[in-house]
């Protein structure tokens, strides 16, 4: 059929749950495997050679079981590489329509059994919000990506105008029908990537990570958005590490994985008694509650990075060492401006947070320090010299900044020479770039992989790689955008942790929308707000301001709060 | 944003075209200009195409770019020509009784062993006109193509296309191209960007052709790993919403007006007639159905 019953209007309470899954195992096939054992195979390979002296069957999802009934909310929580993306890719069928594997185990999609499925009568019940809704909208413009699953479906037009106009309107998005996808923000995107599975009416949602990525307001919107998905009786599910935000939105069941098997399913509030705040991240009250001295806790969680010792600090305090003078900056002459006039010095051994919502400017802000962009008025201090005057390579001695993908920069076909790269580039003396390398490879943990290929990593240790090339090249001062982007909770905090142990840097600079990485690694924070600065200072004095943070789009987290009541406890 | 598609959205006569009518005047007048040398007949091609691309009202500094990568490429394209043939390149025209003006010492092919060696590189009447018939070709076709991408909605090329009788697959591909575009121009540039800020240098590659090639590496190797990577996400998140699995409507459908099926049809009436008059020009050996295998050139000239 062409068009979709709306599958939600007649879930009465006897109805089958809208997801039942009973027994789930999947296991990827490799590569070098043969597809189902055809009889050539069975001839030519004897039963005991080769196949018994395989390794076992590594299975990605082992039997997973739960059931989920119309209007509720499933959290599927999990650190990377648990199985979560497996599960909901059985659910929404890509296993085993794409992705080949042994399969067993019973789906149930509104009563009906999903084996035999196809991707089309799927879609009829299932609608799939990917990770980056960059990859997820294939549309140029909005009614386009709307629009784009009836098409395929052979709806009328006059059906598809119709369905895709009410979207719109229920979205608010109806000014931006024309509006071309590749231009809108990280939100809108978010909000669009939905309205283009909404528009297909499925009676049950995946979202996969849906909070990678987004500001404050953004979030809002998405859980407006979830929580009038509920309301009207479709059911949810969840994919998500930062269990904190997910829990906001009162998930009816938890569904706990690791290593592709179920540990946990059921409600939150025994949830948060049994998961282990060292691996997911909890709300800090659940943290605290299991903990037996609150106060080691919040002190093992709240400590500032120092880049330098305190005697070294001190032996020059008052020169320092990047500083930005009434900095104004447009891309084009005739062009907006971008940045207003921004001031602040950076001392020796600071940690800096550079906080602020999507499109602040805090990326075209460091990029002046960097040299890759020059500012149109004012100036730019880095070691007293002014940035102008040294080439992009001058100042990469200096000053190293690690980009938020490192997809972006990794190409070398092993860590050793990508970590050489930046070195030879600068033209460093052989004694020199191979201590320089070494050094880097030791600070950040990946000289066990030095003859391996960067591209071959887990995404933390290609992380942790380029820092080190960046590191490699000797600069003092480091920036990093979004360290902990893309990286479960575990790995978020070794990664930190490995940062505090970096050798001496004259600075440290984070540009980040995570308050929590500002409040518990930073000595400082600066926000920007719309090229402005807004505020500079202490993290906590800076955060504590609550309508600040709400015209920056910050939302406050449960650790913020906590710390703030504790301060004003304190004080009274 | 810093990168935008190249549609500039105005009113003009060529705005308004069908997107289908520009897209058959490029491939039709494509096809019949490659038929002759004629200088006058491409000359007439030339100021026709010059006088449509008037009528976009584009202006240089909005084209600056496109046009500086033709001129360049034309001036490759007629010179490198000239001289790989030794300027004999030269559709149906008598050889053996060239107007030679001067020559240069070059080298050329030869047809006998070592095959490549001295040859003196000859300039005449005749080469040197059809060198600018070969420029003035490529311009007018330039011409056209440029309109395109500049005066029509993206979001109109792929139905287009598909309006054109194309496959659903190939046209959405099409349509594809254009929202992942400006997505890739910008991985391209924050990857310069983070190369650029390890010291790399792009204006400074050491080392001769291939050796200047192997140092784009850190460009070009993770612009392509993430475009192969981030495919298969394109394609998981197309097959989600259920592509390819039949036939698709296209909620854009493109109206014709009377004046685009005039032109659509004055368009292919020419290029028939100029497939049929190069047909025919090979029964005659000369007079108005010869025209197309002529250089045209005045008697004057070839004293």
């Amino acid at each position: 059929m062409v068009t979709h019953p709306d599958n939600t209007r007649d879930a009465s309470q006897d109805a089958p749950p809208a997801v039942a899954v009973k027994g789930l195992s999947f296991r990827y096939r490799a590569l070098d495997e043969e597809s189902p054992p055809s009889k050539k195979t069975r001839i030519a390979v004897p039963d005991s050679s080769v196949a018994g002296a395989e390794a076992k069957p590594s299975y990605a999802i082992r039997d997973i079981s739960f059931s989920l009934a119309h209007g509720e909310l499933l959290l599927i929580a999990g650190p990377s590489g648990c199985g979560k993306s497996t599960l909901l890719k059985c659910l929404n069928g890509l296993i085993p329509h794409t992705f080949r594997g042994e399969l067993s185990g019973e789906i149930w999609i509104e009563g009906r059994s999903a084996a035999g499925m196809s991707l089309r009568e799927r879609a009829r019940y299932i609608g799939t919000m990917l990770q980056d809704p960059e990859k997820q909208i294939v549309g140029s413009t909005v009614e386009q990506e709307i629009a784009f699953g009836l098409e395929n479906l052979n709806v009328p037009r006059a059906e598809i105008r119709r369905r895709v106009d009410a979207v719109l309107q229920r979205l608010h998005l109806e000014s931006f029908r024309q509006e071309a996808t590749f231009a809108l923000s990280g939100g809108q995107r978010q909000q669009v990537a939905a309205a283009g599975v909404l528009v297909m009416q499925p009676s049950i949602f995946l979202f996969d990570e849906p909070f990678a990525n987004l500001d404050a307001r953004a979030i809002d919107e998405l859980e407006e958005l979830i929580n009038s998905l509920r309301a009207e009786g479709r059911a949810v599910i969840i994919v998500e590490h930062r269990v904190e935000e997910t829990l906001k939105l009162r998930p009816d069941k938890v569904l706990l994985m690791r290593d592709g098997r179920q540990v946990f399913l059921g409600d939150v509030s025994s949830f948060l008694e049994m998961a282990d705040p060292e691996q997911v991240k909890l709300p800090i009250e659940a943290t605290l509650r299991r903990a037996t001295e609150p106060r080691q806790v919040v002190e093992r969680l709240v400590r500032p990075i120092v880049t330098r010792s305190a005697g070294a600090a001190e032996a020059h305090p008052a020169e320092p060492v990047l500083v930005f003078e009434n900095v104004h900056y447009r891309y084009e002459a005739d062009g907006e401006e971008i940045l207003h006039g921004i001031s602040f010095r950076v001392g020796r051994g600071e940690t800096i947070a550079l906080l602020g919502p999507n499109g602040a400017g805090k990326t075209t802000l460091v990029k002046q320090a960097l040299g890759l962009l020059r500012p149109t008025a004012g100036t730019v201090l880095l070691y007293g010299e002014d940035t102008r005057k040294l080439s992009v390579a001058q100042l990469a001695t200096r000053i190293g900044y690690v980009f938020q993908s490192p997809s972006a920069m990794l190409f070398a076909p092993t860590v050793q020479k990508e970590l050489s790269f930046g070195p030879e580039n600068l033209r460093f003396p052989p004694e020199r770039l191979q201590r320089a390398v070494q050094r880097a490879a030791e600070a950040l943990d990946v000289a066990r992989f030095a003859e391996r290929s960067p591209l071959s990593l887990s995404f933390g240790q290609q992380k942790r790689v380029s820092i080190a090339s960046v590191l490699a090249m000797e600069s003092r001062i480091l920036l990093l955008d979004e360290p902990t982007a893309g990286q479960d909770y575990r790995s978020y905090i070794s990664f930190m942790e490995h940062l505090r142990e970096l050798p001496e840097l004259d600075a440290l600079l984070f540009i980040t929308h995570d308050l929590d990485l500002a409040l518990r690694y930073t000595q400082r924070v600066l926000l920007l707000k719309d090229g402005h600065l807004v505020a500079d200072g202490a993290p906590l004095e800076v955060l504590a301001d609550q309508t600040l943070l709400e015209s920056c789009n910050l939302r406050p987290t449960s650790l913020l709060r906590y710390l703030l009541t504790e301060c004003s406890r304190s004080l009274a | 944003m810093l990168i935008a598609l190249p549609y500039i959205k105005r009113d003009t006569p060529i705005h308004r075209l069908d997107p289908r009518v520009k897209l058959l005047l490029l491939l039709a007048y494509g096809l019949a200009a490659a038929q002759t040398s004629n200088v006058w007949l491409i000359l007439v091609g030339f100021v026709g195409s010059a006088c449509y691309y008037a009528l976009a009202r584009l202006k240089w500094s909005e084209t600056r770019r496109a046009w500086l990568f033709i001129i360049f490429l034309n001036v490759i394209l007629v010179f490198g020509n000239y001289f790989l043939s030794g300027g004999a390149i030269v559709q149906g025209i008598d050889l053996s009784h060239q107007h030679q003006l001067f020559s240069l010492p070059f080298f050329g092919f030869l047809n006998h062993p070592p095959y490549v060696g001295p040859k003196p590189l000859i300039f005449s009447v005749e080469s040197i006109t059809y060198m600018l018939t070969m420029g003035l070709r490529n311009f007018s076709i330039a011409f056209l193509a440029v309109v395109i991408p500049y005066t029509t909605n993206p979001g109109q090329i792929g139905v287009a296309f598909k309006q054109l009788g194309l496959p659903d697959q190939f046209a959405y591909a099409i349509d594809l191209s254009f929202r992942f575009l400006p997505t890739l121009a910008r991985d391209f540039s924050v990857t310069l960007d983070a190369q650029r800020a390890r010291g790399f240098e792009l204006d400074k590659l050491r080392g001769g052709i291939f050796g200047r090639i192997a140092r784009l590496a850190p460009l070009v190797v993770p612009i392509v790993i993430g475009s192969v990577v981030g495919a298969e996400d394109i394609v998981n998140a197309m097959e989600l919403r259920c592509f390819g699995v039949g036939r698709r409507t296209w909620l854009t459908e493109l109206q014709t007006r009377p004046l685009d099926r005039l032109l659509m049809a004055l368009i292919v009436a020419l290029f028939v007639l100029v497939t049929a008059l190069n047909i025919l020009g090979n029964f005659y050996v000369s007079g108005p159905l010869h025209i197309l295998h002529e250089q045209g050139l005045p008697a004057f000239l070839l004293r």
